[in-house]
């Protein structure tokens, strides 16, 4: 019975979830408190667990069945290797901290009960997805996550836009999944297992081949989908619309890595095809710079963020496409920190000046929150990867496997360096010169529950980088240094800076006019015309289809042969008794002729 | 006699399971007050069903009602019920839909007698049909739905009532007489001497000698297309959208949920068992036509703007899926084709349900007018959740369990069609949400806003939804509730 | 000796009795005949049920058998008589409101000639006993003298029937010149084991068109609907029970068990038989959906049954006899009370349209639930007494291996729910009971209808009696006509 102590970590969640949709969603306090604690209790929970099972050993679990017949074994069970041991402790951490912010963010909500109950459901899944033994559990908290996600996205649901964009987080989500589900029967039915522990000793002696290659692809297709990697990544930037604490936990720190765990997790089959790898890692690369650039010309605080974080989780992508796990989670870790608390500083600073998220008309924040500013400074800094803060030795350690394909070395380096200037371009905008509307100038800091939080983060976010965060992960640091990469990367970093501070420094409004940019490269009108269109005019079409030509025309039709028949055989039915007999007679000569044909024939 | 080790006494059980609803029947004939009879009667309905359950789950064996006096000697129709580990759960399913129908339905109802008969009807012959033995009474039972139906549709139906009341009653006739005549070749085709009615014997009669490989490919054809027809599969679907969009919400809860799993547990009791060969044979029409329930459906569902068609033809296309399992050929997919079954009959009469409440409310269901669920009615909205979520496979509810055991059944035999499935699960995701969106969210319908209980009115309204919702989740967490006695049968039938 | 108190003689007594005790009595005191006329029926039925049971080889010079056959129909006709009685007593004759007493005897004669078809032998009986039944049947059907429609009727029934008997005699004449003699074992002895000469052929047909006649069949059908709507409702259902059921019986007698038995003959005339029953099946169920006048609507209900019947006929085999012979018990139990109803209808109401059970489910739930069950057993819903009936017809067809006819049996199957539905449409559906002047019906109907609704649902699930009849009507008959084999 105590084997299945761990479970609690996934319950706790669950049980907060489910009692307050059911029992406690009337009193909100209660329902607060509830979610936090349980979401404390799966904190400390999982970092017992990391603790207990330090070091290398996998922490035995007895699982829970689920389906277990006919050649599949698909049953819950809990995979207690180190990976999941510290990626356990960082979710649920994070999260209680962002449980912590939300409290006092959501404060004057009347829903905040649905929110906490939603929440707590996110991060029920999430654990699931960072415990789960199997391929077949992972999709269920996968998708599990996905609703989540889609709830909390569209958790004001009298805001239309609101709606929308949590429709499309789901089904952009949902077409990745149809990729990923195909892709684990595949893996299922080419080695017969969907257990991560078994997949080293089974994936020997497999041929690699095309199938092989496919079967990659279809499980990458998965991590396109919720890590919003391109040509999928059009919901991440409309997710903002939810409230920013969920955009901190599950569109930046989190949920989104989920893709890039779960390539780690079935890395043993992506290594059989050197296609695959490549695939991943140039998408990742691409998908560095890409975000990059759009970033560069967003005004919103929250989307500009949004595009970094999709560049971001590129590079640890890009990293597990070079085969170097280790560096892709190292990132994910640091990540986690610097990005979790520059949304919640922007949460803090929306929350300061009022719901406002244009940057352009914010504005000398720094001195009317000064805290904010500093922690989102360090952010920055993370994010833009400068010494000694956390982010450079993740990003280094990624730049450094790049050594060998100058083309991705490339292309990351120079999204660096695009990181920088709009990093710089946000807090110049946003946090010096003068205020640019009523809103700004009367900004202020939030209460100490919005301040603990971002002091916890901003503290990881710098002393982070200082341990070897891969070690717990029970990763190795694969890939020598390369000098060259650490310094130009570093160099463009830096570099980056120089363009955004003679652009933007007092700018009233932006001296950049990139269409383009501004418009995200039209990917969305091109889904919108291209995809959506056709597919809901051929939707019409077959409707129309079955409406007039199946309905109407056989099945109604018959009905009306049926009927008109009727009709016509009454015209026989004059009431004349002559034409009865001519009928009659007409009868009996048929018979004759008939018989007349059976007589000869014999 | 009952089934070894359990007592004689237990086997009265299933003619229990018959009589009750007759009993009701005749009370309301009689002038009993009709809904809290009809209520009751579905209560006390579920005492005799857990022995019986409690019987077959305990012993893994089938349970036989007691015996009859056979006529065999002049025509061998012999009233025989018996309970397994198949029909477990589908009579289980009966029993649950139909008490949440009675439960959904308003006593207010114009003509309540007849309309509470009606259902209660409907729930007798679906019952009857799932324990009968016999295949006179197989039959016949399922028959006994047939008329019922009809008047629900006609008398208190909306929309184009009359055309879908007559173009339902005569497709599902033209159906059940195909199947008829299926059922006349299958006992046909057995020797002479070992001629019988019984399904049991008769499969394992069949199993014993079996039937000519050519009249094996001519008769599962006609049980396909008899069945298929009731089962709504393309292209013999066109009743199914404009019948349950025009029926009262719990008929169409019935029909849609449970009178629909009819055919498929014919197909997986007499078609697989007694045609193997001609099943093999036609599996690759059966892939086309299932492909165009998924695609075809699916798209035309996509171009919905009433909820209630919507509900129609998502309910119609997700029989595709059923039956990629019916064709997959591993005892993995036939166990996914039950699961989804009954994850489907309690998922569509929740959504019916949920569609019927909405009507009520604001008198329409058109999606257009409708919005602000979410606001006015969050429980309604939760019960709306709970229902898309379900039919688009969201894990933790019974279609998912099924969904994806048919998956990983058929991969091996169908790739193609379970990638098409697959496809499926997005198109359905599409439309429901869509729906979903615009009927809960945006400006609040007048009717709503005026209505004075928009939400749903306490536990007396409430139960019937959380009867459904608990099944969907219990289902989808446990598969093994059902899976577990059905798998011997399940073996059973792929067995050469 | 028992053969003079043979039901055919025995309903002769009673009807000359009938009249002769209406020319005694004075006209004022005649309230009680239509009673005597009903007890004396009864006592009939009994006595056939019960009394006239034993077989007999041959009887009166070897014109008449009694066999299985007869013995399982001569209660039919009676059962028959006993309800045409019934009806007549409470038919509404116009103004002379007493009912005359040939309105009730010429019936008993008419039941005479039927049990003499039922059990001839000879073609020459068989002349005899067909017109008895039907001049009788042309006075009837005429008898509502006040009622346009009713002489039409019987005007219409004269000249089609004097056609068809026309073609008939002309027959037994090919037959005649063909085999030499109208004796059914010698004409079978001849013809057994030789090719079937062209004269004899033809001399089958023109004997089949008068049977086709008696039956309805498609092409010989065109006088049914007018003759049923035009007369009296009693007659009406003796015309369309009793003498559709007696051309089956001749029919079963001649070219099952009789003197056409014979491969030569079935070679030719199987497909002619299944072609007629498609035509009729066809004919009967299209035609009737466009009806409003419930008797014509059973007119070709009748007509769509014909049709069925045929089809399992024409398959001439021992289990297309057997089905025969129980589609018409179930024909007569599932139509008889049907006729009763139109019978109370007309004299609510005044008119046999369909529109008068507008509501009748909420004004007469019993009378509607009857009515219902009895339609809805004639499309053949299970588990009612019509599907077993439907169930053998298609049974028969599938190992017989007609798929043609199989198809037509199915798809008109289905059409005929549709238009057996239409009545139960107007009952439930339509207007509702508030918009319709409440009319009572007699008590005694609502207990008739559901006893007949009861009897279609008892006789589905257990149909065991009906087999049995079939048994007694088929087993002994092949060795009783036969003693040479």
């Amino acid at each position: 019975m105590l084997a299945y102590t761990p479970y609690l970590i996934l319950l706790l969640p669950l049980l907060a979830a489910v009692s307050i949709r059911f029992f406690l969603h009337p009193f909100p306090r209660v329902s607060v408190a509830v979610s936090t604690f349980a979401c404390l209790g799966s904190f400390l929970g999982s970092l017992v667990f990391l603790v207990l099972g330090s070091g290398e050993g996998v922490f035995a679990v007895p699982s829970l069945p689920w389906i277990e017949w006919a050649g599949l074994r698909a049953n819950f069970g809990i995979l207690g290797d180190p990976l999941a041991r510290g990626m356990a402790t960082l979710v649920s951490g994070v999260a209680f901290l962002v449980h912590l912010f939300s409290i006092a963010y959501l404060e004057k909500d009347p829903s905040r009960s649905r929110f906490f109950a939603e929440l707590s459901l996110f991060v029920f899944a999430m654990l699931g997805i960072v415990l789960a033994d199997n391929l077949v559990s992972m999709f269920i908290f996968w998708e599990l996550v996905g609703l989540s996600s889609y709830l909390l996205i569209g958790f004001w649901v009298e805001k239309p836009a609101a709606g929308a964009a949590a429709n499309k987080a789901f089904l952009v989500n949902r077409v990745g999944d149809f990729g990923f589900i195909l892709g684990i029967l595949g893996a299922w039915a080419l080695l017969g297992t969907v257990h991560f522990a078994d997949f080293p000793a089974r994936v020997i002696g497999v041929v690699p081949g095309w199938a092989v290659t496919a079967i990659g692809l279809g499980l990458f297709c998965g991590c396109l989908g919720k890590s919003a990697q391109f040509p999928l990544h059009v919901w991440l930037p409309d997710s903002m619309e939810g409230p920013t604490p969920v955009s901190s936990l599950l569109h930046a720190a989190t949920m989104v890595v989920a893709g890039v765990y779960m390539l780690i997790r079935i890395l043993p089959i992506l290594e059989l095809s050197q296609t695959t790898m490549m695939t991943i890692a140039w998408v990742g690369g691409l998908m560095t710079l890409f975000p990059a650039l759009i970033a560069c010309q967003q005004n919103d605080l929250k989307r500009i963020l949004a595009y970094s974080t999709l560049s971001e989780i590129a590079y640890m992508v890009m990293a597990v496409g070079l085969g170097v796990p280790g560096s892709a989670m190292y990132h994910l870790t640091t990540h986690a920190f610097f990005k979790c608390l520059l949304f919640l500083a922007a949460g803090s600073v929306i929350h300061g000046c009022h719901e406002e998220q244009n940057i352009w008309k914010m504005g000398g924040l720094m001195k009317r929150m000064p805290f904010t500013a500093f922690v989102f400074l360090v952010g920055s800094l993370a994010l833009c990867g400068i010494p000694p803060i956390s982010g450079f030795w993740s990003k280094d350690a990624i730049f450094a496997a790049t050594a060998h394909y100058p083309g991705l070395a490339a292309l990351s380096m120079v999204a660096g360096f695009f990181t920088s200037f709009f990093m710089l371009r946000v807090i110049l905008v946003a946090f010096t010169g003068e205020p640019k509307n009523e809103a700004a100038r009367h900004a202020h800091e939030g209460p100490f529950l919005m301040i603990a939080p971002m002091a916890v983060l901003a503290l990881l976010s710098l002393v982070a980088g200082l341990f070897p965060i891969e070690k717990f992960l029970g990763q190795t640091h694969q890939g020598g240094h390369a000098a060259w990469t650490l310094w130009i990367s570093l160099i463009l970093a830096l570099a980056g800076f120089i363009p955004a501070y003679q652009l933007y420094r007092n700018a009233p409004h932006d001296p950049l006019h990139l269409l383009l940019l501004q418009n995200k490269f039209y990917v969305d009108e091109f889904y919108q015309r291209a995809l959506v269109r056709t597919q809901d005019s051929f939707a019409k079409l077959v409707d129309a289809f079955e409406g007039w030509v199946v309905r109407g025309f056989l099945v109604r039709g018959s009905g009306v042969v049926a009927r008109a028949s009727g009709q016509g055989l009454r015209l026989v039915q004059c009431g004349q008794v002559q034409v009865y007999a001519a009928v009659f007679i007409l009868g009996v000569f048929f018979l004759i002729g008939w018989l007349w044909r059976g007589g000869v024939l014999r | 006699m009952a089934g070894r080790g359990s007592p004689m006494i237990l086997s009265y059980s299933l003619p229990c399971l018959l009589g009750l609803p007759l009993l009701g029947v005749v009370a309301i004939a009689l002038g009993a007050p009709a809904r809290r009879t009809a209520l009751w009667v579905s209560v006390l309905n579920c005492v005799p069903a857990f022995l019986a359950f409690g019987v077959v789950l305990r012993q893994g064996e089938i349970l036989f009602g007691p015996e009859v006096t056979s006529i065999r000697e002049v025509f061998p129709v012999q009233f025989r019920l018996a309970m397994d580990g198949l029909s477990l759960p589908l009579v289980l399913l009966t029993l649950v839909v139909t008490l949440s129908a009675v439960g959904v339905a308003r006593a207010e109802v114009k003509r309540a007698k007849e309309y509470f008969l009606c259902l209660l009807l409907i729930g007798l012959g679906a019952l009857g049909a799932f324990l009968s033995v016999d295949l006179f009474y197989f039959f016949s039972f399922h028959e006994v739905a047939l008329i019922p139906s009809f008047l629900l549709i006609g008398i208190w139906g909306q929309g184009d009532r009359t055309g879908a009341a007559w173009r339902m009653t005569l497709y599902l006739m033209l159906g059940s007489l195909i199947l008829l005549l299926g059922l006349i070749g299958l006992v046909w085709s057995a020797p002479e001497t070992a001629r019988t009615l019984d399904w049991r014997v008769l499969s394992e009669t069949l199993r014993a000698n079996p039937i000519r490989a050519e009249n094996q490919f001519w008769l599962a054809g006609l049980l396909l297309v008899g069945f298929g027809t009731l089962v709504s599969l393309v292209p013999f679907h066109s009743w199914a959208p404009g019948g349950y969009a025009s029926a009262p919400a719990p008929a169409a809860m019935l029909h849609a949920g449970v009178l629909k799993k009819f055919g498929l547990y014919g197909l997986l009791r007499l078609a697989l068992p007694m045609t193997p060969l001609g099943w093999k044979e036609i599996s690759w029409i059966i892939g086309v036509m299932l492909a165009a329930n998924i695609l075809y459906l699916g798209f035309a569902s996509l171009a919905q703007r009433d909820f209630r068609w919507l509900l129609g033809f998502s309910s119609a296309m997700h029989m595709g899926t059923v039956f990629l399992g019916l064709i997959g050929g591993t005892v993995l997919g036939l166990g996914g084709a039950l699961v989804l079954m009954v994850g489907h009959g309690f998922s569509a009469a929740l959504g019916f349900a949920v569609a019927g409440e909405i009507g009520n409310r604001t008198g329409t269901t058109w999606m257009q007018d409708l919005g602000g669920l979410a606001q006015r009615a969050p429980k309604l909205w939760f019960y709306l959740l709970v229902a898309g979520m379900a039919s688009i496979g969201l894990p933790g509810m019974a279609n998912f369990a099924g969904e994806i055991m048919i998956f990983f059944g058929a991969w091996s035999a169908h790739p193609v069609l379970v990638g098409i499935g697959a496809w499926g699960v997005v198109l359905s995701s599409i439309a429901m949400l869509r729906a979903i969106r615009g009927i809960s969210t945006g400006a609040c319908t007048a009717a709503l806003v005026t209505h004075q209980t928009a939400d749903l009115n306490g536990v007396k309204e409430v139960w019937p939804f959380a009867l459904l919702t608990f099944f969907l989740f219990a289902i989808g967490f446990i598969p093994n509730l059902i899976l577990g006695p059905a798998r011997p049968v399940l073996e059973r039938i792929l067995q050469p | 000796m028992s053969g003079w108190f043979c039901p055919e003689v025995l309903l002769v007594l009673a009807g000359v009795a009938l009249i002769l005790a209406d020319s005694l009595v004075a006209d004022g005191r005649k309230g009680w005949l239509p009673k005597l006329a009903l007890v004396i029926s009864f006592a009939l039925l009994g006595w056939t049920f019960w009394g006239a049971g034993q077989p007999m080889p041959t009887s009166w010079g070897n014109l008449f058998v009694t066999d299985g056959l007869s013995l399982v129909f001569q209660p039919f006709f009676v059962l028959c008589l006993v309800g045409v009685t019934f009806m007549s007593v409470r038919y509404p004759m116009g103004k002379e409101e007493v009912v005359r007493a040939e309105f009730l005897a010429l019936p008993f004669f008419s039941t005479a000639g039927l049990c003499l078809l039922a059990s001839a032998r000879d073609f020459l009986a068989i002349f005899v006993a067909l017109e008895l039944v039907a001049i009788s049947l042309y006075l009837l059907a005429a008898f509502h003298r006040s009622r346009a429609a009713s002489l039409e009727a019987g005007m219409k029934l004269l000249v089609m029937g004097g056609l068809s008997t026309g073609f008939l005699v002309m027959g037994i004449a090919w037959l005649y010149a063909a085999t030499g003699s109208t004796d059914f074992s010698k004409i079978l002895l001849d013809q057994a084991g030789r090719p079937a000469s062209l004269a004899f052929l033809l001399a089958v047909g023109l004997i089949l068109t008068g049977l086709a006649f008696k039956i309805a069949a498609v092409p010989f059908h065109a006088w049914a609907p007018d003759v049923y709507e035009g007369a009296p409702t009693p007659i009406t259902s003796f015309l369309a029970i009793a003498s559709k059921a007696a051309g089956f019986v001749l029919l079963l007698r001649v070219f099952g068990l009789g003197a056409f038995a014979l491969d030569s003959v079935a070679v030719v005339f199987r497909p002619v038989l299944l072609t007629l029953g498609i035509a009729t099946v066809t004919l009967g169920t299209l035609a009737a959906l466009p009806q409003r006048n419930l008797k014509r609507y059973l007119a070709y209900s009748g007509i769509a049954h014909a049709g069925y019947m045929l089809l399992a006929f024409g398959t001439l085999g021992e289990a297309g006899m057997g089905t025969l012979v129980g589609y018409l018990w179930v024909y007569l139990l599932s139509s008889f009370p049907v006729f009763i109803f139109i019978l109370e209808m007309e004299r609510v109401h005044g008119s046999a349209d369909l529109r008068h059970l507008d509501g009748l489910g909420q004004r007469d739930p019993g009378v509607a639930l009857g009515l219902a069950l009895c339609f809805l057993s004639m499309a053949g819903l299970p588990p009612l007494l019509g599907f077993s009936a439907k169930l053998s017809v298609f049974t028969t067809l599938w190992n017989a291996g007609e798929v043609p006819g199989l198809v037509v049996g199915v798809v008109m199957a289905v059409v005929g729910l549709g238009f057996y539905l239409m009545p139960i449409r107007a009952m439930y559906w339509e207007r509702e009971a508030d918009s319709i002047p409440a009319q009572r019906f007699p008590s005694f109907l609502v207990w008739i209808l559901l006893l007949a609704g009861f009897f279609q649902l008892l006789l589905g699930l257990q149909p065991r009696p009906l087999v049995r009849l079939v048994e007694r009507s088929l087993a002994p008959t092949s060795s009783s006509l036969f003693p040479e084999k």
